[in-house]
């Protein structure tokens, strides 16, 4: 239940060879953009945490965002288990590398591809459950994996102690970088592509209204698995690039229920269902964690840490979001940017600014 | 929202993070650094904040094995960095971890610091708190390396954190003193910036062994006896598992297990598993567990009646926390092998719990301040011993480094693998609620109480 | 196989289903007014158990007691809730009242931690590991237990008359069956919704206030115990409480036996809790009434709107 509905008339004019201007201008951005991150990168000495750490976590969260958009935001299927690619993509690519002797690139696309394979083994069974039925199941298959990880398979993955790759094999710097950066520019070419695509419309439709799309004969099934196999690759992907960043893995950072819970949050905040809400909302995460995670407050005798407060705060913001700007964060904006040219004489944007999370469900 | 506006908005967005970075770079993570940390030693935000994006660090290698800095040491202090679990699942023995470090810059700031090149200079801790999230962990360590220029690294708490940590060393060539990290698994993977004052849990269940086959000696213990081995799912577990079960091979007149069962770091309720040891019959309960498992697994031991002739839950069970959270009379008789005791007879002991307990208004250190306090203690001898903060040479000298010191065995000094290797010595809590050192014999203050009080 | 405990393994299971029926009711209630479900639930539990700590601690209130304040006081918290929060989505897409409430849990969670630290709290009193043991069948059963299985049978049976019996029970069913119909004969909904919600979150209150006496808890407890009332109530049938009970003692039993029984490994036993939830879900979405072809209970026959799966359903398209 998103906020995305093409624009009124966008689908009828939408022509692939009308679409010229516009692709070029998203693609084209996005593109340079890429380049020009990519050459502070190569310029800049890898001793630099502000590029090279948080920077690349900015990279690999807003890859992992757009890929939950996609099924969550899109598809409006909320998925509270994507931690399970994300650790399925880490563990294959640390695996195969460390005891396969797999060349990291081979491995890192098994770990994808693998990721994308086990979305489809629950996403069948599972995408018949309407909304709430499908978000529990999919907490219920992220423990379930966690704790096949951590214990029949302990012997394969280490359990609870974790995994860890030898350090000449992971990656540099400089690679971490470039790689995550490569991956959130194609998660947002991709993330662009299935919005305009066939896929993107079925996906608004079902989302809309499931019933009706089925009687107008879209196999949802089908497309929330196509969905959700490209989200699961992603996701997967930078499970690998994590893996071989940060060369320890344990069922605790890559398979736990905060790593999905991230996911939902970065999105939500970001604004759901929008092309920039989830690259926004990873943007902000980490900036909230690195940089407000000192800051303080005293109140009377009591010093209250920010850290201390986080958990509340993106409570809060999620309700508050949820509440009164269902659009996120890009709402927030969009509507701040409306009211401003409103102020100065120009016309008012008549984008659709469609707050589907008001929608009614069809439960009512 | 259209394409077109989207890309708009897509190019403004990321250029502002562009410059959101560059600007980051230079004030607000210098500002934040300043009370971020824990001053011990003097005002000590200026370390990175100049460090804009356009300036960079010289490191002239291209990949990430750069070392970070040079010699270091730059001014009159040395910094130091950790970044412990202060809030999160671990918070509590976060909290004795830093404790334990601000209590050892304290005691050398008041000596007058660490000489290096014939000068003296006073010790500057940054601590920083990652909640107990391995990710986090490695960032800030990265951060302290690169952005915060720290010198020297002290360790985080828990095998789980350690093991993520230790890497960051390795990466940037940096001493990395750790006192949370037992698990001999850690150890084993080559990283020769590591180094771990906490012996292996398999020398702990090694202990224990000992001193159950010198009370069966003494005819106190039946012979054989049969175990109940419980143990938590992680390798600080494994090992336990290990020399237990080694220990019993080695004697099978002796020992016998009857039950070898794991359960899950964390869990919420073992009274499943209670009632299963409780069918085997054994006649000793020896688990491995952490502190929070303990208390819980203690307490429900307590609520099925359950009675052994030792009940042991590994380095746990002296704590206070235990004590207020049951009662003195349910965990009376528990026994728990530790890397320390205050009761230990050697002079730096002693010289420890005096000084602590003195900036404590009197309270007493358990053995998580004690062997944090030693990590940090043995990290600024080598960087005085190397007279330098070259990190090689103070690396190569902690390498060497055998010295009289509070622990068990009376010495620090790392075997190979980085890791030290002594012996343990066990306690045992009295019915007052007191614990009393009771093995190794020549240093025990009483004799243990076994078969345990019912 | 070890068929010796299999008796002290039963008897376990069944005290278990005791404490798990009573956290899942106030789950299942919600779930039946509003048609959300309550991922605060968690929170409520565990802020539950921190009440009944704080008030033992502040006014040495016997823990035994403390229902009696707390299931009042969370009450009028849960009427609350929903005025001013919850009533605003009511009829959102699922993801909204999802989000929500998870929201809400996050600042409960958060709420906790800053009042009473991350620290793992517990309750001591002298009768806390009391047991009754019984040698000649090798049973050891804890009074705790054994008190927390009879409150749960308390409120099962007290929760059947007020549905049945009360004019407000009678409008929650009928609520439950047909929010139109019932505000076409004349029941106020929105008042209805108000009182049930707050039900509710009493009935979370009251487990967590119980919980507290036998289990540790910090901050983040209640998230496993809200997934086992997730894989309950939609074994019982969602609505029905003594579906709901079954449920509880089909997963207390199907846990105990794994380890007690069948020796699995003690590690695995959430395991087979979460496998339950979800196989649930996929094979049985209408629960064990549904397999068994009746319900049991006060609701009297299923409407569309109760199964998780929609009319987009391969098993076939419910009834427009």
């Amino acid at each position: 239940m998103t906020v995305v509905t093409p624009p009124a008339g966008r689908a009828a004019t939408r022509s692939r060879f009308k679409l010229g201007r516009e692709a070029l201008m998203s693609i084209g951005g996005a593109l340079l953009v890429g380049l020009v991150l990519a050459i502070i990168g190569l310029v800049l000495p890898p001793t630099n945490y502000i590029v090279f750490t948080l920077g690349f976590l900015v990279f690999l969260f807003t890859a992992q965002a757009l890929a939950w958009n996609l099924i969550g935001g899109y598809g409006g299927q909320t998925s509270f288990g994507h931690a399970t690619f994300f650790g399925i993509g880490a563990y294959a690519t640390a695996l195969l590398q460390q005891n396969a002797g797999f060349p990291p690139v081979i491995a890192l696309l098994v770990g994808g591809v693998l990721a994308a394979l086990f979305s489809q083994l629950w996403g069948y069974p599972l995408f018949r459950l309407r909304g709430f039925y499908f978000a529990i199941a999919t907490i219920g298959i992220g423990e379930v994996t966690r704790l096949i990880v951590l214990n029949p398979l302990r012997n394969l993955t280490g359990g609870a102690s974790g995994f860890t790759i030898d350090a000449a094999a992971g990656s540099g710097k400089l690679e971490q970088y470039l790689t995550g950066l490569g991956l959130a520019i194609g998660a947002f070419l991709i993330s662009y592509w299935v919005r305009n695509s066939k896929l993107g419309l079925g996906l608004f439709a079902l989302n809309m209204d499931s019933e009706a799309a089925e009687t107008l004969g879209v196999d949802t099934t089908r497309l929330k698995a196509a969905a959700l196999a490209i989200s699961a690759f992603i996701v997967g992907l930078t499970g690998g690039i994590y893996a071989r960043a940060y060369l320890y893995i344990s069922p605790e950072s890559v398979f736990a229920f905060p790593v999905s819970i991230a996911m939902v949050l970065m999105v939500v905040i970001g604004g759901i269902g929008t092309l920039l809400g989830p690259i926004l909302g990873a943007l902000i995460y980490v900036v909230i964690q690195d940089y407000l995670g000192a800051a303080q407050l005293t109140i009377g005798a009591r010093t209250l840490q920010f850290r201390d407060v986080q958990l509340g705060l993106y409570g809060l913001l999620l309700a508050l979001i949820i509440l009164f700007e269902p659009a996120g964060l890009v709402g927030l904006f969009r509507r701040m940017g409306r009211r401003f040219r409103r102020g100065r004489g120009a016309g008012g944007d008549a984008t659709a600014q469609s707050a589907v999370l008001n929608q009614q469900s069809e439960v009512e | 929202m259209n394409p077109k506006r989207a890309s708009h908005s897509a190019s403004v967005l990321i250029l502002v993070f562009v410059l959101l970075l560059a600007a980051c770079g230079g004030g607000a993570s210098g500002g934040v650094g300043g009370n971020q940390g824990n001053q011990t030693g003097g005002a000590g935000a200026g370390t990175g904040a100049s460090q804009g994006v356009a300036s960079g660090t010289p490191a002239g290698a291209g990949n990430n094995q750069g070392a970070a800095t040079g010699s270091g040491c730059a001014g009159d202090q040395i910094v130091i960095g950790a970044s412990l679990p202060l809030t999160g699942k671990e918070a509590r023995v976060g909290g004795f971890y830093r404790d334990g470090y601000e209590t050892a810059v304290k005691f050398w700031n008041e000596k007058g610091g660490i000489t290096v090149n014939g000068q003296k200079k006073q010790i500057k801790l940054n601590v920083l708190d990652n909640t107990t999230n391995p990710t986090t962990s490695v960032s800030q360590y990265e951060r302290l390396v690169t952005q915060d220029k720290v010198d020297f690294l002290l360790g985080s708490y828990s095998t789980l954190l350690v093991s993520a940590d230790n890497v960051v060393a390795q990466r940037y060539k940096i001493p990395y003193v750790n006192a949370g990290g037992a698990a001999s698994a850690i150890y084993s993977r080559g990283n020769k910036y590591l180094f771990g004052v906490l012996s292996s849990v398999v020398n702990l269940a090694t202990t224990e062994m000992d001193l159950l086959k010198a009370q069966q000696d003494a005819g106190k213990l039946k012979k054989p006896a049969n175990i109940a081995l419980i143990w938590e799912n992680t390798d600080h577990g494994k090992d336990f598992q290990q020399g237990v079960q080694a220990y019993a091979k080695k004697h099978p007149d002796r020992f016998k297990v009857v039950i070898d069962e794991t359960f899950e770091l964390g869990g919420q309720d073992y009274s499943s598993l209670l009632r299963k040891v409780k069918g085997s019959k054994a006649d000793l309960f020896l688990a491995d567990a952490h502190l929070e498992d303990f208390i819980l697994m203690h307490r429900q031991y307590t609520e099925q009646g359950l009675n052994h002739q030792v009940v042991t839950y590994g380095a746990r069970g002296s704590e206070k926390d235990a004590k207020e959270q049951l009662g003195n009379k349910a965990v009376a008789g528990v026994l728990s092998a530790t890397w320390w005791s205050p009761e230990l007879p050697y002079p730096q002991a002693k010289e420890f719990v005096e000084y602590y307990s003195k900036n404590h208004n009197g309270e007493m250190p358990a053995w998580y301040q004690a062997l944090s306090f030693e990590a940090a203690n043995t990290l600024f001898n080598s960087i005085q011993k190397a007279g330098s903060c070259d990190k090689e040479k103070v690396r190569d000298t902690l390498a060497k480094y055998n010295e009289p010191s509070l622990l068990p065995g009376n010495k620090t000094y790392f075997t190979e693998t980085g890791q030290i290797n002594n012996p343990f010595v066990v306690v045992q809590n009295t019915t007052k609620g007191e614990s009393v050192l009771v093995w190794p014999k020549d240093i025990a203050s009483a004799e243990p109480m076994i078969p345990m009080p019912k | 196989m070890d068929f010796s405990s299999i008796l002290p393994v039963t008897i376990g299971a069944i005290l278990l289903a005791g404490l798990y029926a009573t956290m899942s009711y106030g789950l299942a209630l919600i779930y039946g007014v509003m048609r959300i479900v309550n991922l605060a639930h968690a929170g409520v539990i565990m802020l539950a158990a921190y009440t009944t700590l704080w008030l033992y601690t502040s006014f040495k209130l016997e823990p035994y007691l403390a229902p009696l304040i707390v299931v009042p006081l969370y009450f009028l918290l849960g009427m609350g809730m929903q005025r001013l929060i919850v009533r605003r989505i009511a009829g959102a897409a699922p993801i909204v009242s999802l989000l929500l409430l998870f929201a809400i849990w996050l600042i409960m969670q958060n709420l906790a931690y800053v009042i009473w630290t991350g620290n793992t709290q517990s309750i001591l009193r002298p009768y806390t590991t009391r047991s009754i043991q019984i040698e000649a069948l090798d049973l050891t059963i804890g009074w705790l237990r054994l008190g927390v299985f009879v409150a749960g049978l308390l409120t099962l049976i007290a929760l059947q008359f007020f549905l049945s019996r009360t004019y407000l029970g009678k409008a929650i069913r009928a609520t439950t069956q047909d929010r139109d119909s019932a505000r076409l004969v004349g029941v106020d909904v929105e008042q209805i919704s108000m009182i049930a919600f707050g039900i509710g979150i009493a009935l979370s209150a009251l487990a967590g206030s119980l919980f507290a006496m036998i289990l540790p808890f910090n901050p983040d407890f209640g998230r496993v115990l809200m997934l086992k009332s997730f894989a309950i109530i939609v074994i019982g049938g969602l609505t029905s409480f003594v579906g709901i009970a079954a449920g509880a003692l089909l997963l207390a039993l199907a846990e105990e036996w794994s380890v007690g029984v069948l020796g699995l490994q003690t590690s695995l036993k959430d395991l087979v809790s979460f496998s339950a939830l979800v196989l649930v879900l996929i094979l049985l979405p209408n629960g064990l009434p549904a397999l068994i072809g009746r319900m049991p209970s006060w609701r009297n026959k299923p409407t569309r709107s109760v199964s998780p799966v929609g009319s987009a359903s391969p098993t076939g398209g419910g009834p427009k």
